[in-house]
């Protein structure tokens, strides 16, 4: 009988796009927490992009299901001990919470208590959705995805992924269904206390890359399982995981990132490294969830 | 209330595989899904070789781990301790599957029994198709087992899991389920774990047991004995 892994790429585009939205999100609050004036255009663009983003992985979600029709019944039979009904919670309360914000963030209302509330529901739904993509796959068992280190790594590389989205959407200039008032304060804002985004570029990428080599060395440390399981992983996409994962992914935005900051500590990347070291972030995410996750999958062995 | 339980025994198998398609039979399980199954090993170098042929089912553990992930309580434990599946309740996410160290879960990923709905002969003008087949016997599938909707879904539909249920319809008239009652070589004994002077208790107690993956901690309550 021929074995296919139960979850198809579908779930890999729930995880990476859920996880593109959470990190827009995250990142979009802190440039507004941090200089509203300066951010504001990014920020406002990320409330935007945020609920698209999870609802576009959820639709990825509910179309791999086999009764997508049924979906709903996750709150009304909820199972407690499930990290996947606790999962539907957290992205349908992200959901409405970050589809209120970014309304918002439309009609400029951004001074009252009501916007700074939603900021924060936003942050702690932002962060609970994110930690829930590595959990769910922690809670299942499977050698390759136990431990918690998982849920750092998938946190992590959201947070980077969506970083460099209002990356690349800053340095495009693309501002679509921003307030031509929050487009004037950007231009008017003054400069002396601007975001760095290099040096949380160099950051995130720093940490990633140390938790997912410390993952993967711990991996070659654990029981006979987990070895097998890291081992078909490494037969299966060895290259792809260093190749994009690695080396494009992570390692290059790394040293790109840091080339910057050792010219000049509070300078910004040229437009085209921008972009570049941004897109290969982007490709990197996906393809780490993508063989995390098919990996993972692997037939396991029956022992005694 | 009973705990039931099922012991293998390795030496009488003789590895026919009767189990795995008298189950298909009595559950009216689709081809490519398996209920009961088996792997097969073969380790050392020869002349010390040592090839293992091991039935595997649904262990019904104690602490299942289909039962923790399955979001809408699809998959649950019934007053007998059995691990059973509600077709009903099933949204088809298959976190059950990923969660079962045992590979014992299966997805309808489209209609079952499409064979007897395929107009195509194995042998052109030589043997029935399923179609012919299903059309003279005038039955939509043939060799279906009513008694299986007594329990659960007769047939389980496409876009939905499924799974052993310990033939819990048999189990509720006192019936043995059908993979021990049609082993012809005796193998398979099933009996509550609460009786300690039942026939499961009895050969426990008598050989010693081993149990799949017991690291794992799903207290599987599929028991081995007299193995390689």
């Amino acid at each position: 009988m021929e074995w296919h892994a139960p979850w198809d790429i579908r779930i890999a585009m729930d995880l990476f796009l859920g996880g593109l939205g959470v990190g827009v999100f995250l990142i979009a609050v802190l440039l507004n927490v941090y200089d509203k004036e300066r951010n504001s255009k990014l920020s406002v663009m990320g409330s935007y992009l945020a609920p698209l983003l999870v609802g576009g992985g959820v639709l990825f979600l509910l179309s791999e299901l086999g009764r997508p029709e049924r979906f709903l019944s996750t709150l009304y039979n909820f199972n407690p001990q499930s990290v996947t009904s606790w999962g539907g919670l957290f992205q349908i309360g992200f959901m409405v919470i970050a589809l209120i914000y970014a309304w918002q963030n439309f009609k400029g209302k951004t001074n009252g208590s009501t916007f700074r509330t939603l900021q924060g529901l936003g942050v702690l739904f932002a962060i609970l959705v994110g930690v829930y993509h590595g959990l769910l796959l922690a809670s299942l068992g499977r050698p390759l995805w136990a431990g918690g280190m998982i849920i750092a790594l998938f946190l992590g590389s959201s947070l980077f992924g969506g970083m460099s989205l209002l990356v690349i959407l800053r340095e495009l200039g693309i501002s679509i269904g921003v307030p031509a008032q929050v487009r004037s304060e950007a231009a008017a804002a003054s400069s002396d206390k601007e975001f760095n985004f290099t040096m949380l570029f160099f950051t995130i990428s720093a940490v990633e890359l140390v938790l997912v080599l410390g993952w993967q060395f711990a991996l070659y440390r654990s029981s006979a399982d987990t070895l097998a399981a890291v081992n078909s992983m490494m037969e299966s996409y060895g290259g792809l995981w260093i190749g994009i994962v690695i080396i494009a992914g992570l390692l290059i935005p790394l040293l790109g990132s840091l080339l910057t900051l050792v010219k000049d500590k509070s300078s910004e990347m040229s437009k085209g490294m921008a972009l570049t070291l941004s897109a290969l972030v982007l490709v990197g995410s996906f393809a780490f969830k993508h063989i995390v996750i098919m990996a993972g999958q692997g037939a396991l062995p029956l022992i005694f | 209330m009973a705990r039931y339980a099922m012991v293998i025994d390795l030496h009488k198998c003789v590895g026919c595989g009767a189990c795995d398609i008298t189950c298909k039979n009595e559950n009216n399980v689709d081809r490519g899904i398996f209920w009961a199954h088996h792997f097969t090993r073969t380790t050392g170098v020869f002349p010390n070789v040592k090839y293992e042929h091991v039935p595997t089912m649904c262990n019904h553990c104690n602490n299942a781990a289909c039962v923790k992930a399955c979001p809408t309580k699809a998959m649950y434990k019934d007053d007998k301790r059995l691990t059973l599946h509600d077709p009903k309740k099933c949204i088809g996410c298959k976190s059950c599957m990923q969660a079962c160290p045992y590979d014992v879960i299966s997805f309808n990923s489209k209609e079952p029994h499409g064979f007897w709905r395929d107009a195509n002969s194995v042998i052109p003008d030589g043997t029935a198709s399923g179609k012919e087949t299903a059309e003279k016997l005038g039955q939509k599938i043939p060799y279906y087992n009513p008694e299986r909707a007594t329990t659960y879904a007769g047939i389980r539909p496409k876009g939905i899991v499924e799974k052993c249920t310990f033939c819990d319809h048999r189990l509720a008239k006192g019936e043995e389920p059908y993979c021990v009652f049609s082993c012809p070589a005796g193998a398979r004994t099933a009996g509550d774990l609460d009786n300690p002077t039942g026939q499961v208790n009895l050969l426990l107690a008598k050989y010693g047991h081993k149990q799949l993956k017991p690291h794992v901690g799903t207290e599987p309550k599929v028991y081995y004995i007299r193995y390689y």
